[in-house]
């Protein structure tokens, strides 16, 4: 469906937005791009979507180069932007009406067109309603109605739950899976949340300073990480040796040093932590700070872009049930310290947000660089983890819940916020 | 994977869009447009309450400035109605590139751009809506100013006067719309609106005859557009369709068409 051949593209200011990035996506499949804002997302999606030529390398929507068959291109698929594209000062109809004109439906289809999507999206009632007047997540399913008139094959959707509260998330995560599965729609999003992807994709690729880091299953990316991460953090940076020591440990997955922190990945964390911090102090030393959490696209993204260690033979599905919680990028707080927190198994944990050190202090290593340069490090990201690790099937087959949730409580879960 | 390739690689590739999606599109989004209006139709008496000061006040002030000699007119007011008339063309056309970077902030823009519609109707479509918005401005003006005491046009006054006023504000929405691609930014072009509307009034003929300007005004006024909008709407007034009305409207077409092809142009190439 989708090719992508040594892609660049370099803005005025002679920045790479995207780097050489190669990769393809497959007929009826769900793609997601996961990247922190800034990673060359957005211009990926516009150069696929025609919206932005590329500067150099070859991409093909639908067989179709985009560059030397734009047209061709925008009749094969739909798109559903960052900001809602509908307009507030018509109504659903009248929204509908004017997309399908604009692909040159003949009426009598449009008619059928319209009634067949306000179903899929259980909008009928909605039909007369003026769109400034719908919720959030309404208007949502409405972009995507809209995006859908010309019953494209491919739709792409560019970080579409941004700004929805977590209720209207799940459900426009079960339509879209709907129409994966129903209508046979290959799906290609954006998202910066990795329970996103984790809830809708086949297929990851993991995107930063525009370079194409990973690609692989949501399974196969958090695997390679434990079910549990905990954060030390001492006075003085830490030698080889007591790196070499911490990952000497069978029951440490990973580990991950940046200066004065240490990163272990393992299962179990809660266990753990009499362990990991008996093997401190037999290393004369004395933690400022643990902090024990679930390893997060962070963690992920951290393995694929900054010091990796590959560990990956071991590998056990941990099903601890955890709360959501979220983290801030805070640039405000000058003090470098990282709070103790603990969060309890099961608790819906707002206890859970912590601050991250200011960008420029000394805690910095690599990673916060590679995040600096982003230019994402004043922008809050929340990540809920999830609760369970997802089965290989991503949704049951052949049960589809009513009026959108229902078989998926389990999400609800985390869903609380 | 690979096969998917072979096989993908050479479909039937579709020309440029057709003259008759240029048409059907550019009608689709005049009538979306339009129908905004009806229904804002606040926006466009808006719109007319600074002309219709600057009629009522303007006319007071310079009441008398008919009393010196060479004064074409008798009365002041009837003097000023035809260049208060272009004045709300260029008030009117200036928002016209605000409005474009409004559908881009709120993607309604972006949505458009990959529909396969032609770049031209978009484009066209925008300038056409704010030229018939003027239009309807200069209906109501030219009624309030009559009830004033500048009189009607004469002849077929009224109808050359909304032909030259839809050619004036389609190019200076052309003007907006293309200055709105370059600045991407709205306050620059709220404040470059501002800047070019008030000197082309007044380096046109709209208030004071080109012949009481001094010389290098007087320069500046025969390259302004305004200038001719001014004639030819003047002209239209006195029912005196002569050469000099006739080489207005040529200006203003040429100004039109240039500045139509310019935004198009603009618009099209955006897409670094």
């Amino acid at each position: 469906m989708i090719q992508i051949e040594h892609l660049t593209k370099e803005y005025a200011s002679s920045r790479k937005a995207v780097d050489d990035i190669s990769f393809q996506v497959q007929s009826g499949e769900v793609f997601g791009f996961l990247g922190p804002n800034g990673a060359g997302k957005t211009t990926t999606i516009k150069i696929l979507t025609t919206l932005l030529r590329p500067t150099s390398g070859t991409v093909r929507v639908a067989g179709y180069n985009v560059v030397e068959n734009p047209l061709a291109v925008r009749m094969s698929f739909g798109y559903v932007g960052q900001q809602s594209g509908v307009d507030p000062a018509m109504t659903v109809r009248e929204n509908l009406l004017l997309q399908g004109k604009l692909y040159h439906l003949p009426s009598s289809t449009l008619q059928e067109r319209i009634t067949f999507l306000l179903d899929l999206f259980d909008m009928k009632s909605a039909i007369d309603l003026w769109v400034g007047a719908l919720s959030g997540g309404m208007k949502r399913k409405l972009d995507i109605a809209t995006a859908l008139i010309h019953q494209p094959k491919l739709l792409f959707l560019d970080e579409p739950t941004l700004g929805l509260d977590p209720q209207s998330r799940t459900d426009l995560w079960n339509y879209l899976r709907r129409l994966n599965r129903e209508q046979g729609v290959t799906l290609f999003l954006t998202t910066h949340y990795l329970d996103e992807v984790d809830q809708l994709a086949h297929r990851v690729g993991i995107l930063n300073h525009g370079k194409v880091q990973k690609i692989g299953t949501p399974d196969q990316l958090k695997d390679s990480l434990g079910a549990d991460c905990i954060h030390l953090t001492f006075k003085q940076p830490l030698s080889e040796p007591v790196i070499a020591f911490f990952r000497q440990k069978d029951w440490i997955k990973e580990v991950i040093r940046q200066e004065k922190q240490i990163r272990l990945y393992l299962e179990n964390g809660k266990g753990a932590l009499p362990r990991v911090l008996q093997c401190v102090e037999e290393q004369g030393l004395t933690a400022e700070t643990v902090v024990l959490t679930r390893p997060t696209f962070d963690d992920v993204f951290l393995k694929y872009t900054g010091k990796s260690f590959p560990d990956e033979d071991k590998k056990e599905s941990d099903s601890s049930n955890w709360g959501s919680w979220g983290k801030k990028w805070n640039n405000d707080s000058g003090k470098n310290e990282w709070g103790k927190q603990w969060q309890k198994e099961g608790e819906s944990g707002k206890e859970g947000n912590k601050e991250w050190p200011k960008k420029d202090s000394d805690a910095g290593g690599e990673w916060k660089n590679q995040w600096n340069q982003g230019g994402t490090t004043n922008t809050p990201s929340e990540t809920p983890a999830k609760p369970e690790a997802p089965s290989e099937k991503k949704w049951p087959q052949g049960e589809w819940p009513q009026g959108g949730r229902g078989e998926w409580k389990k999400d609800q879960g985390w869903n609380k916020k | 994977m690979e096969q998917e390739v072979v096989t993908a690689s050479a479909p039937p590739a579709i020309p440029s869009a057709p003259v008759k999606w240029l048409v059907a599109d550019t009608a689709a989004l005049l009538k979306k447009y339009l129908l905004m209006t009806w229904r804002m139709p606040i926006w466009t008496f808006f719109g007319l309450i600074q002309p219709l000061l600057w009629l009522i006040i303007f006319g007071q002030l310079f009441k008398n400035l008919s009393r010196l000699p060479g004064f074409p007119e008798a009365d002041y007011i009837q003097f000023l109605a035809p260049g208060i008339i272009v004045m709300t063309v260029l008030f009117g056309s200036s928002w016209s590139g605000v409005n474009l970077l409004r559908d881009l902030t709120f993607g309604i823009m972006e949505k458009l751009l990959v529909a396969p519609i032609s770049r031209t109707a978009i484009v066209m479509s925008r300038l056409l809506h704010a030229g018939l918005t003027v239009v309807i401005q200069v209906f109501l003006l030219v009624g309030v100013a009559a009830l004033l005491g500048a009189g009607f046009p004469r002849g077929m006054g009224l109808f050359w006067i909304w032909v030259a006023v839809l050619f004036l504000a389609i190019g200076f929405s052309a003007v907006s719309n293309a200055l709105a691609m370059i600045l991407k930014k709205e306050e620059p072009l709220v404040v470059m609106g501002n800047m070019l509307t008030l000197p082309l009034l007044f380096f046109s003929p709209a208030l004071v005859p080109t012949d009481f300007m001094p010389g290098w005004m007087q320069m500046i006024s025969r390259i302004n557009p305004a200038t001719y909008g001014v004639e030819a709407v003047r002209a239209c007034y006195r029912g005196a369709f002569e050469s000099f009305f006739w080489i207005s409207m040529g200006v203003l077409t040429l100004f039109m068409l240039i500045s139509v092809i310019s935004a198009v142009s603009i618009f099209s190439q955006d897409r670094s």
